[in-house]
């Protein structure tokens, strides 16, 4: 074997219905062809998942995919990837996360885990370097996500140790419970939360000690050190202010997200926007492993002032003026698409029940943004006069309102009242309801649409029709982060698409160029393409909801036409025939093997 | 307005930069202030004055609407400038300024 950089040749299988673990060494070609991420996610599905099979059932696997830069000492590389059967969209779903816990399980060793089957009871996985055990987690269930980090540290008498879990949300099962890591990072997206619910499995938490080793250290010191030199010229928003600085930005161009997708604009956009939070809520700006941009906010709210006082570093503590939140930095602070869903289009100008809503979402592991898109459906159904307070429990649902939100956060995380209802996701209530309010989904596949509209952007269009995951904004559609994700690099690093090469070299000592770097993309996108095939899904699923055919002020409807137009372009650009069916000759160009992808299943 | 875009006398307007923008203001520590610049101007006159680089990515509003650099000022515009937010490299960043995370 010659050298090995960048990953181990491991991937632990996790089988729960036996109870048991093993190891298996997929091959150097492996990793050269799919990266990890997505790609390798697609690829466990394709392999184990039969046709027919439900997002709760025993036979679907769940991945936990790094990439092979993940865990590298280089700005970016702290991304890892996770993928399943979505409870949302029936077909694949992936969703990728910050933070430290990809880059632990890495220097745990684990290039990544696959877990079968369902456990009858709750368990945790703990992995300590190359020991790995199946523990039980009957005194964690229940719990929110910060109570289950705190206590399988002290279990195990480790401070460094790194926990990626659900929260009582995924227990519950709700559709859209996420995987939540390091207490603030969230794989959001797909309900991937309540298919570890299904599994019984609460959390998997990591220790590390070995360095990922790579090819060329100089390469990837010196990126670190342009990286941390040049802040202000390349990631000064991100790094002053985190996502969401740009908001006013969106608002000017009339494509904010508002009252459910209705309007462009939102005219309190200034009072919640990164700014806004910078100004009033921020404590501090934190890190994911190795970076220096440093573009995540930490906000803390006290319910009054007396309790505020200062941080151990002086800064100011705000305090809730209306005296109602206590708002914990342990759980980071809103996101652009937290501060857009929770917030602008649900036309609420509350900041302090905004923050207090992510910080929910955070320790309740469930997405911030099919909760907050599924509340502006129900608001607008309330609105309407489609649902009423009979439904309700009496618990009126109202655009503008924060404090509405708050409480039906609390309501569908613990499937209490009609927020069990709620919990099954915008799309399947809708369904149920009738009267029209199908044609207010905001649903892409069944996964509500990131804040992001696309007749606004033209680089959103392509990603929402198209993306197997269904209305996922940060999906892998374009080359470009298609072989991010795969690899592990985070896409809010400004690396050109040379600087991206040289890292991905710089860490494997792959002699690789930039048509290999475009194949792996595409070998991701066709994979996943490939298993929502086998699930059913057609070419009728790439279209988008009704409400994107509206013109808005300042934009123009999209036409089923011009959809149609866009779909058929990528289509044949992926070489994938009119039904969106991979040809013989596209797979073959991607290095695909029918017969190594079990297709006959 | 006081003025329009075809005098030659100087134009004060009220600009505020957003977000990373704040520090090419000469004026306001809070990325708010009067910006004074000779007429007749455009927006993008403004823009070259105030040296922010990149400066075709940046949203411009006038007076409360969003408007095109080529745009004329008049005296007491109220300006604001955002830039768009966006991750990959300048090449990528959308011109319109709407991959606004």
């Amino acid at each position: 074997m010659s050298e090995r950089y960048g990953y181990w040749n491991k991937v632990l299988h996790v089988d729960l219905n036996a109870a048991t673990t093993s190891i298996e060494e997929p091959g150097d070609e492996f990793f050269r062809m799919y990266g990890g991420g997505r790609a390798m996610s697609a690829y466990y599905l394709l392999k184990h998942v039969p046709a027919g099979t439900d997002a709760f059932d025993p036979e679907n696997v769940f991945v936990f995919s790094p990439g092979v830069i993940t865990g590298a000492p280089v700005p970016g590389a702290g991304r890892h990837n996770v993928g399943a059967v979505s409870p949302l969209s029936g077909g694949i779903a992936e969703s990728e996360a910050g933070g430290f816990w990809g880059a632990e399980l890495k220097r745990a060793g684990w290039d990544g885990i696959v877990v079968h089957g369902q456990s009858d009871k709750p368990v945790y996985l703990y992995i300590n370097n190359d020991t790995v055990e199946i523990r039980d987690a009957s005194h964690l269930w229940g719990k929110v996500t910060g109570d289950v980090e705190d206590a399988i540290r002290e279990e195990h008498d480790d401070q460094f140790i790194r926990v990626a879990q659900i929260g009582p949300a995924g227990e519950n099962l709700v559709r859209f419970a996420c995987v939540m890591n390091d207490g603030k990072e969230a794989a959001g997206r797909g309900g991937m939360g309540a298919v570890l619910g299904s599994k019984k499995l609460k959390a998997v938490a990591v220790r590390g000690t070995q360095p990922v080793p790579v090819a060329d250290k100089t390469i990837l010191k010196n990126t670190a050190k342009w990286v941390s030199t040049t802040l202000d010229e390349n990631h000064a928003n991100f790094s002053h202010f985190g996502t969401g600085v740009a908001m006013e930005g969106k608002n000017l161009d009339g494509g904010t997200p508002s009252r459910n997708f209705k309007f462009g604009s939102f005219d309190e956009i200034r009072k919640i926007d990164a700014v806004a939070v910078g100004e009033n809520h921020r404590i501090q700006m934190d890190a994911c492993f190795a970076c220096s941009v440093r573009c995540k906010k930490v906000v803390q709210i006290e319910m009054s002032e007396a309790d505020a006082g200062v941080t151990r570093k002086g800064v100011q503590i705000s305090h809730d003026p209306k005296g109602r939140y206590r708002v914990d930095p342990r759980y980071g602070g809103p996101e652009y698409e937290s501060l857009a869903s929770l917030g602008g289009n649900l036309n609420v100008d509350d900041l302090v029940a905004i923050c207090k809503a992510n910080e929910m979402c955070n320790y309740l592991g469930i997405d911030s943004i099919s909760t907050g898109a599924t509340i502006a459906w129900a608001m607008e159904a309330y609105e309407k006069g489609l649902i009423t307070l009979e439904d309700t429990d009496g618990e009126p649902m109202r655009f503008e309102h924060g404090d509405d939100v708050v409480r039906w956060i609390e309501k569908i995380a613990t499937r209490d009242g009609y927020g069990d209802v709620l919990a099954e996701g915008s799309q399947r209530v809708a369904e149920g309801l009738g009267l029209g309010s199908e044609e207010f989904l905001t649903t892409v596949k069944g996964v509500e649409m990131g804040m992001h509209d696309p007749r606004h952007m033209e680089n959103m269009r392509e990603t929402f029709l198209l993306s197997p995951t269904g209305g996922d904004h940060g999906s892998p559609t374009s080359d470009r982060n298609g072989l991010r994700n795969a690899v592990g690099i985070c896409s809010f690093l400004a690396y050109d698409d040379e600087q991206t090469l040289d890292i991905l070299r710089a860490v494997t000592g792959w002699d690789i160029d930039a048509e290999e770097m475009k194949t792996i993309s595409h070998r991701g996108q066709t994979l996943a393409r490939m298993f929502n095939n086998r699930l059913g899904f057609t070419r009728a699923d790439d279209v988008l909801p009704k409400r994107f055919e509206e013109d808005l002020p300042m934009h123009k409807g999209m036409s089923p036409e011009f959809q149609d137009s866009l779909v058929m372009n990528y289509y044949a650009e992926h070489g994938w025939d009119e039904q969106g069916v991979p040809t013989a000759e596209g797979m073959a160009a991607l290095g695909l093997s029918e017969e190594e992808l079990a297709l006959t299943r | 307005m006081a003025e329009t875009s075809s005098s030659t006398e100087t134009l004060t307007l009220q600009c505020r930069l957003v977000g990373e923008l704040r520090g090419f203001l000469p004026e306001g520590d809070r990325g708010e202030g009067p910006v004074e610049l000779p007429g007749p101007a455009t927006i993008d006159d403004l823009l070259i004055h105030l040296a922010i680089p990149d400066r075709e990515l940046l949203v411009v509003g006038l007076n409360g609407t969003k408007a095109p650099h080529t745009d004329a000022l008049s005296d007491g515009d109220e300006v604001t400038i955002v830039a768009p937010m966006t991750g990959g490299s300048r090449e990528q960043r959308d011109p319109e300024g709407g991959d606004a995370r």
